[in-house]
């Protein structure tokens, strides 16, 4: 611990560890379920340059997941997150924890294999959201690349 | 294929739909995502394949390895000082600290295998209907900060550990 650190008592250590526990077993359970792996077989049979795509229309479209038979706990989510070490991300299950922890949340990300199948990433209008580019919807001569 | 697959399909040859459009049809229609681009021409059925990447078992195992890194040893505390720290250049500071205790504890563990500390900017959940297609104003390049910049509102410190075939897995905690 680095100086200055408030000291916690070993009953708030143990609280911490078994809401990580608790969080991370959640996500496991759910990621482990048929209708979770069926959609992720789904994705994978895909070439990664499409599997972007797929999470868009798919992973983040709650009916596309009940359709598939998935549904998304209340207190999961299914999101798109940006490393800043550029790991090729494609997306994340998570779930916030308990106040008072520390941490907030704990996350299963899944990736591409391949770093360079990463798509372009652009701003969104709005000026505050990075959102993976599709290629083909991207007009190349209207942004002047 | 089905007729009405067949009937977007030609849509979408004939210009009246766009891409996007024809491919939300076909997976409206029923059809896999693999089964919507082969019938669009964008893979083949030879293409499609899987891979034992997702394995719950490896995700359970660096769970529990990593609730155990980052609840033990005062962990919290340091996290929580990173987090009340009076400016972001301590934060940065304590990170980085806080970084290389947390690698040197897990490289005792086998389970913790390419563990790392990096930051991380979620996307905000979206409903379906406000994904963006098109509407596409400005390229950038992802967060990527040069060495020792700060943290911005909004960033994570993410610690992460990976797993699978080029570690395609990663189980992370992070702030918020």
């Amino acid at each position: 611990m680095t100086d200055g650190a408030v000291a916690r008592t070993s009953s708030e250590d143990e609280a911490a560890q078994a809401a990580i526990n608790a969080a991370m077993k959640q996500i496991a359970d759910f990621v482990s379920t048929e209708a979770f792996q069926s959609v992720f077989a789904e994705m994978e049979a895909l070439p990664e340059r499409l599997r972007h795509e797929f999470v868009e229309l798919v992973w983040l479209d709650p009916g596309e997941l009940a359709r598939r038979g998935l549904s998304v706990p209340d207190d999961l989510q299914i999101q798109r997150s940006f490393f800043g070490d550029k790991r090729p991300t494609l997306f994340c299950v998570n779930k916030f924890l308990p106040e008072g922890m520390g941490w907030k949340r704990v996350t299963v990300t899944y990736d591409n294999q391949t770093a360079g199948s990463k798509p372009d990433f652009v701003l969104e209008e709005d000026g505050t959201t990075f959102i993976p580019l599709i290629r083909h919807a991207y007009d190349a001569e209207a942004y002047g690349t | 294929m089905k007729d009405d697959a067949k009937g977007v399909v030609a849509q979408f040859t004939s210009g009246d739909i766009d891409r996007r459009s024809a491919v939300k049809a076909l997976l409206g229609l029923g059809l896999t995502a693999p089964s919507a681009y082969i019938a669009l021409g964008e893979m083949s059925a030879a293409h499609a394949q899987g891979s034992s990447a997702n394995d719950p078992k490896v995700i359970a195992r660096q769970s529990e390895a990593m609730a155990k890194l980052v609840t033990s040893n005062a962990a919290i505390s340091n996290i929580k000082e990173i987090a009340a720290a009076p400016n972001e250049g301590a934060k940065v500071r304590l990170a980085r600290d806080y970084a290389d205790t947390l690698k040197a504890q897990a490289a005792k563990t086998s389970e913790l295998k390419g563990l790392r500390v990096t930051t991380r900017v979620f996307e905000p959940p979206k409903k379906p209907q406000d994904l963006p297609s098109t509407k596409v104003i400005a390229q950038s390049a992802p967060d990527v900060r040069p060495a020792g910049q700060a943290p911005g509102d909004g960033d994570n410190i993410t610690v992460c550990v990976s797993s699978g075939p080029g570690g395609l897995i990663c189980v992370s905690v992070g702030v918020p």
